[in-house]
């Protein structure tokens, strides 16, 4: 399992280095939504849920020097015994992430993100007394590349990585790629935001 | 509104832009605003109190909060009055004020001032000051507002439920929903506010003897309030009126119980206040003043599963009250009288119940110099044979950026002022009496005295930079105190033993505290430390003072990036306390899960940040609170829940201007 907080550090520190920022955008100039799917990095239940890979996707604009993003996926858990549930994943987050725009108009993103998971048992007889979902509080980091592919539409792969704060807390990291695409935002979108 | 109120109280208010009150009304106060309130994230009405310094706060559930002050007894009761837009108003039952079942919406507040000082206020004589909480005001035609909140404290387990790492679930909070709906024209203003709470305390140390006494699954506490204000000019002069209504659906921490206790409560509240001025007389320009009020409270068992459990109850309370000011220039008279009867019947009440409380008051303020200023209060108050003396004496000095203020405060109190469980079970009340718990009661409730002095120094040292410092001191005599002896039993989550009530319990407390404020540029900024002890006295006064933790200190920072977001951060260092009459509880596991009471509460250090954002022209409030971040072990009371790192997420609408 890599260090977040490490590979994070490490990359704010890198990041100003002969890298150009987003200051010449002005908040909530540009939205940009995004879609994939995301795979699992390495296993986050000691053995005993597989992480299937799943969907997501987020809306981010440039927001304190940065962009802010809202963003949500969606995964299975399944754990292939009778004696425990299976279990679907939703998690959602609102983030922010410092980006660097580096040669030709790639981009990357490092930031942290602060969420919820609910967990969706699935429905089974053995487990008709229990609690049928939990809603758990998260928070975690990324890093995200960006590289442009024709017009508005851009490419999109990013690492990310949350913490889940049950009592034996959970940390799951996930691969996500997919595609972008940016837009000014309406004026009436702006106005609002603003 | 503000006007208003200054002249009602006859003193001038003033506010200054780093959250200081400078005045003879309140020296030494505290001041919030909306922009401070909405910066620190505040979830609940409760939460304003971390925001002052001088308390300490203890709660068991994580929701209904007791304050400890320098004066009275510790977490007995809170160390004020309420004020809300210059009314008196009140959560009372039994002596415990739960600041949340006020109806007022968070997000309606503009400001909550807390002045500590005893005097007159809003036609009453206030022994340990007032809390000030003063609503936006409406311009003309119709505004609404209304919020929605969640919150959830981290440490379930997750899928982790099913399998050998089962743990046990944590408190729930919320959904919260608040809202109001105001109608300003012509001078007349009626405002209709509601809040809607929801907590389940479910808490390992706290969820078996939470199930032992309801029938709720999940069990959980629910209040709702509403009330409709108005306010109407009627000639030269104006006329308030309100009506409050509560509906709770409570798990009550009774310390005579030693646990929880299932209850549901019903509270409606009707008053009405009148201004008129009376033209000039001998003594200056006269005004009236007259307030009428009554408040009925009914408890009764709500889902019980405990045996013989009737806490039935109700009360009836009637109020009037009249006063006649006088302003002649640098001079102000203000002299007046209130009576308040009040009728109970309830469990073990064989026949009704009924007292009447009659207080005589006269105030005289003055300029004897320029920056000095002099106020004297003094009330009489009788119920039946029985009558005491109430003085206090404010004398604030303001020369250029310093403030100096000492208010001196010598009272006597008779029990019918506040009555609580020890002076209704004297009555009779035999409604919190449950079986494992012996509440041992030798002498009715007695009149106590208490001499209170308190000095105070504020300065402005550079432009944005505010210091403010105080310290204070109190004798107490005659103190009613329950002292509690508990036990655990193997395998029982609710404590066994006795509550002995000690009669003439006496004492003296020290309370000092300093902070300095700076503001430059987008930043605010604050760092205080506030002491609170005992210093002497019986032996049931120090155990009670044991429970106080002694020191506090806090640091906190905020940055507003523009006029729409800003950044909030605060770290609090809160020394442990023990609570004596717990140690017999301590270590025994407690079922299902054999966690542990503990009578020690430990110290922590408490890091809360927010992050607020206004959007639409500031119609959406956008708001995300996290406490504990460092998941210290945050509890106040041996049997309490421990509060672990919690996140709230809020979002409120306005519609129509508030200013």
């Amino acid at each position: 399992m890599p260090r977040p907080w490490l590979v994070l550090a490490v990359w704010l520190l890198c990041a100003p280095v002969g890298a150009q920022t987003d200051t010449g955008h002005q908040a909530f100039d540009t939205i940009r939504l995004a879609g994939g799917v995301s795979l699992p990095l390495g296993d986050s239940y000691d053995g005993r849920w597989a992480v299937r890979p799943g969907a997501w996707a987020h809306a981010s604009t440039e927001f304190v020097r940065g962009r802010a993003h809202l963003a949500v996926q969606v995964y299975d858990n399944d754990n292939g015994t009778e004696t425990t549930p299976d279990f679907l994943a939703v998690q959602g987050e609102v983030g922010w992430g410092y980006p660097v725009h580096l040669p030709a108009g790639i981009s990357a993103t490092g930031g942290g993100h602060l969420g919820a998971i609910r967990f969706r048992f699935r429905e089974n007889e053995q487990f008709s007394g229990f609690v049928q979902d939990e809603t758990e509080v998260t928070a975690g980091l990324f890093a995200r590349a960006e590289a442009p592919v024709g017009g508005r539409l851009g490419g999109f792969a990013e690492v990310h990585w949350i913490r889940v704060f049950t009592a034996e807390p959970i940390s799951l990291t996930r691969v996500q790629v997919g595609l972008s695409l940016t837009f000014d935002s309406p004026a009436w979108a702006r106005r609002f935001l603003r | 509104m503000t006007a208003a109120l200054a002249f009602l109280l006859a003193i001038p208010v003033v506010v200054t832009d780093t959250t200081h009150v400078v005045a003879l009304d309140c020296p030494g106060g505290q001041h919030l605003t909306q922009a401070d309130i909405e910066a620190s994230g505040s979830a609940h009405l409760a939460d304003v109190l971390r925001e002052f310094e001088g308390f300490r706060t203890a709660t068991v559930s994580g929701y209904a909060w007791a304050t400890a002050h320098a004066g009275g007894i510790p977490f007995s009761r809170n160390g004020y009055d309420l004020l809300l837009d210059g009314e008196p108003v009140s959560t009372d039952v039994f002596g415990e004020q739960d600041l949340d079942l006020l109806p007022v919406p968070l997000m309606d507040i503009a400001s909550v001032t807390l002045c500590p000082g005893p005097g007159l206020a809003a036609g009453g004589f206030h022994s340990y000051g007032t809390l000030r909480i003063e609503t936006r005001r409406a311009v003309e035609g119709v505004q609404a507002s209304g919020a929605y909140q969640v919150g959830n404290e981290t440490g379930d387990p997750g899928p982790y439920v099913f399998t050998e790492l089962v743990s046990p679930n944590v408190p729930r909070i919320g959904p919260d929903s608040e809202g109001s709906v105001t109608l300003r024209q012509s001078g007349t203003r009626v405002r209709g506010e509601g809040r809607g709470l929801r907590l389940y305390p479910l808490d390992a140390v706290a969820v078996r003897r939470v199930q032992e006494v309801t029938a709720r699954f999940p069990p959980d506490r629910v209040p709702y309030v509403g009330a409709l204000r108005g306010r109407v000019l009627v000639g030269s002069g104006e006329v308030v009126a309100q009506a409050v209504g509560r509906y709770i659906k409570d798990l009550w921490f009774v310390e005579a119980a030693g646990r929880e206790l299932p209850v549901r409560q019903v509270n409606l509240q009707g008053a009405a206040h009148g201004t008129h001025p009376m033209g000039r007389g001998a003594l200056g320009q006269l005004r009236l003043d007259y307030r009428a009020g009554m408040a009925y409270q009914a408890l009764d068992a709500e889902e019980s599963l405990l045996a013989d459990f009737d806490p039935t109850w109700r009360q009836t309370r009637v109020t009037a009250s009249v006063q006649i000011q006088a302003d002649r220039g640098p001079r102000r008279f203000a002299l007046g009288g209130t009576i308040a009867r009040v009728d109970v019947s309830g469990t073990g009440l064989g026949e009704k119940a009924r007292f009447t409380l009659a207080t005589l008051f006269a105030q005289r303020s003055h300029r004897p110099t320029t920056g000095l200023q002099q106020r004297t209060a003094a009330a009489l108050v009788t119920a039946g044979a029985a009558v005491r003396l109430k003085l206090a004496n404010t004398l604030v000095w303001r020369h250029a950026a310093q403030t100096w203020s000492l208010v001196i405060g010598l009272e006597g109190r008779l029990p019918e002022e506040q009555p609580g469980t020890a002076y209704w079970y004297t009555q009779g009340y035999r409604g919190f009496v449950v079986p494992a718990i012996a509440y041992v009661q030798a002498q009715p409730p007695s009149a106590r005295t208490e001499g209170s002095a308190r000095f105070g120094w504020e300065a402005i040292l550079a432009p944005g930079l505010h210091l403010q410092a105080s310290v204070a001191g109190h004798r107490l005599r005659g103190l009613t105190l329950e002292r509690p002896a508990f036990r655990l039993e193997p395998g029982q989550a609710a404590p066994q033993g006795t509550v002995t009530v000690i009669e003439g319990a006496h004492g003296e407390t020290l309370a000092g505290a300093i902070s300095l404020r700076g503001a430059r540029g987008p930043w605010r900024g604050r760092v205080a430390y506030s002491l609170l002890a005992d210093v002497g006295g019986s032996t049931a006064f120090r155990d009670a003072w044991e429970r106080v933790p002694r020191h506090r200190a806090r640091a906190d920072a905020t940055v507003r990036l523009d006029s729409s977001f800003s950044l909030h951060a605060a770290v609090t260092v809160q020394s442990g306390a023990e609570w004596p009459g717990y140690a017999e509880v301590s270590g025994v596991p407690v079922p299902p899960f054999g966690e542990t009471y503990d009578a020690q509460v430990p110290g922590h250090v408490l890091v809360d940040a927010a992050i607020s954002k206004h959007l639409w022209d500031r119609r959406l409030r956008l708001s995300l609170l996290l406490r504990n971040l460092l998941n210290t072990e945050e509890r106040y009371h041996p049997l309490g829940a421990t509060l672990d790192f919690r996140l709230f997420a809020r979002i409120e609408a306005r519609l129509g201007a508030l200013r």
